[in-house]
């Protein structure tokens, strides 16, 4: 397995477009799937990551490596200077922007954070998913998410008039 | 571009997204939203405890059948409608589940006799066992259903001039074949609150803060009078208003076994000119809690004693009118060693409008913490919480030409009720076989009895 500086360890993924990404391994086990394959010795020279195609891989490796634990030696950030709090807040901007994606991107994001296993971004993802619900009428819901409604309309009128309190 | 559906989200990925769901009616309506999510949910699958925010629930300002449902935690409010009058506007009144998990309206008067309503999921009336007066009950009963199931229902009315009050119940334990009625007279100083609770096979009613009637239930107590009461003193730990200490009002609830009597108090500085902000309020406010026992067995004898609100410390406890439940804490989520409870606030009748807010004790450093005013239309002494039930079910069932039942519903569900149809299909089948009855005892004069 390659190795790039001393004490790193280095996994290489790929998406099934053919493109390759070296990624620290740390960071590759943000991904609970990813550490499993690991842990297990399943994890050869390479790393095949199926349906999640570079442009989305790309964006969730960008995720890991920015919420990958920085207390190797030479972590991005000095975290024993800074105080967990503005941390985490800094973390917070971060995510705020990252998920600033068209709602295709955001789609294949939640699958791929459901896919790899990753907590951190599945509820994020989840979350700007909620954010729509709780904000909005069903119409508008629909129409956000681009979502067949498949109801017919009787089962359409049964569904808000037995939980009108739901649909205020 | 490849169009994306997030209809074809997996199942398991879209119950990982509804898990995240804390707001009921989010949750509702995101099982609304197309039949893939409704189906993601599984078949009948309750959600509950742990996983949605509280509501608070209060009679409606604007229609006295009405309640409104405020959830303190997301700010948000509902108002259902009520699902019938019954004209006179004394009649309905609620009934809760010990647990908080569920309300019902309930209602005594004919022509149905005593019958819950579920306010959130509509759906047909659940007919309780007939024999219940009315009149009998006294005016706006209200009352509790236990976790063995067993239903009690009461009233009490004030007798002004006697310094009296009559304390009117009704109870039934699965099993019985007739309710069972209490009739008490018990002394009350003025208009005041009361406590009720059914504990250990014995009815706890008082008045105020003051003497505890420990009524039994073991067998037909219709002949039983007041002498046969144990009664329970005023516990002497209880906060003197000789130390500055007023009693303002309490909650009774049963906790792990024990019953607790959370009563709460306030400064007799508060307010004051100088001194009438939040800030003031909350200093002024403490809880004190009694858990009841048992000193001698024959005769009889209990009392009240003090309880470290340490002891709580795992716990969350939510008190309210006329029902108050504890929870642990790992469950919702919260930190344990907290009470919320409501406090009402006119100063001394210098604010121009009374006003009626929630607040957090806090169990272990006996400190007070200020969370909301409620809006007004929800400003009421009669505020208690509920810990939504979420049920979600498939919409489509069998083939197209089968007749739907009301199973097909998203709907609040209150589990551990007896003499209710735990299926809303039996409950429908339950209606269909009252209409026939009711048809035939018409066309034939005959009485029918369920």
């Amino acid at each position: 397995m390659a190795t790039r500086e001393a004490g790193k360890k280095m996994i290489m993924l790929k998406s099934p477009d053919g493109m390759e990404f070296e990624v620290e391994e740390a960071v590759a086990m943000e991904s609970q799937t990813i550490r499993k394959m690991i842990e297990d010795d399943c994890a050869d020279t390479a790393i095949l990551i199926p349906n999640i195609n570079s442009k989305i891989l790309s964006r969730v490796i960008e995720y890991c490596n920015k919420h990958v634990p920085t207390t190797g030696a030479t972590g991005a950030a000095a975290s024993d200077t800074v105080a967990p709090a503005a941390l985490a807040e800094d973390l917070k901007i971060w995510d705020a922007e990252f998920i600033k994606v068209n709602r295709a991107t955001r789609f294949n994001l939640i699958q791929a954070a459901s896919y790899l296993n990753i907590k951190g971004l599945l509820d994020l993802t989840s979350q700007t998913t909620i954010d729509t619900i709780s904000d909005n009428s069903l119409e508008e819901i629909r129409s956000f998410l681009s979502t067949k409604n498949d109801y017919l309309p009787e089962e359409e009128q049964t569904i808000r008039r037995e939980n009108q309190w739901a649909f205020q | 571009m490849h169009q994306t559906w997030w209809s074809d989200l997996p199942p398991e990925l879209l119950r990982e997204v509804s898990s995240r769901l804390h707001v009921p009616a989010d949750f509702v309506r995101f099982h609304a939203v197309c039949k893939p999510w409704r189906d993601s949910h599984g078949p009948s699958t309750t959600t509950g405890t742990g996983q949605f925010l509280l509501w608070l629930l209060a009679p409606s300002k604007k229609s006295e059948d009405s309640l409104s449902f405020r959830c303190v935690f997301s700010n948000t409010s509902y108002v259902p409608p009520p699902p019938i009058s019954d004209g006179s506007g004394t009649g309905m009144n609620w009934v809760t589940s010990a647990d908080g998990t569920a309300v019902r309206y309930f209602t005594a008067f004919e022509p149905h006799g005593p019958t819950f309503y579920d306010p959130l999921a509509g759906g047909p009336p659940t007919h309780l066992l007939p024999g219940i007066s009315p009149h009998g009950l006294g005016k706006k009963p209200s009352g509790i259903i236990y976790n063995d199931g067993a239903i009690l229902v009461y009233s009490k009315q004030d007798s002004i001039d006697t310094f009296t009050a009559e304390f009117r119940a009704a109870f039934l334990r699965p099993g019985d074949t007739e309710w069972m009625f209490i009739h008490r007279t018990i002394e009350s100083p003025s208009d005041q609150e009361f406590c009720v609770a059914y504990h250990n096979g014995k009815i706890h009613v008082t008045v105020e803060n003051s003497l505890w009637h420990v009524v039994s239930v073991t067998e037909q107590p219709t002949a039983a009078t007041n002498s046969d009461d144990v009664l329970v003193l005023r516990p002497s730990s209880m906060p003197r208003q000789c130390d500055g200490n007023l009693y303002e009002h309490s909650y009774v609830l049963e906790s792990r076994g024990e019953l607790l009597w959370v009563s709460v108090h306030i400064l007799m500085c508060y307010p004051d000119k100088d001194k009438n902000g939040i800030d003031d309020l909350v200093d002024a406010l403490s809880m004190s809690i009694h858990t009841l026992e048992k000193v001698t067995k024959e005769p009889e004898k209990l009392l009240w004693m003090r309880k470290d609100g340490r002891s709580l410390e795992d716990c969350v406890l939510f008190l309210g009118w006329p029902n108050s439940f504890a929870v642990d804490a790992s469950r919702m989520g919260m930190s344990g060693g907290f009470a919320y409870f409501l406090y009402y606030d006119d100063q001394g009748g210098r604010l121009p409008h009374e006003r009626h807010g929630v607040f957090r004790y806090n169990l272990i450093d006996n400190t007070t913490e200020f969370v909301e005013w409620l809006p007004h239309g929800l400003d009421s002494d009669m505020c208690m919480w509920l810990l939504p039930q979420v049920m979600v079910a498939p919409i489509h069932h069998g083939p197209a030409n089968t007749p739907r039942s009301n199973n097909t519903c998203v709907g609040v569900l209150m589990p551990n009720l007896p003499l209710i149809a735990k299926s809303s299909w039996l409950q429908h089948l339950f209606s269909i076989l009252q209409h026939l009855f009711s048809m035939f005892s018409r066309l034939f004069g005959s009485k029918v009895t369920y």
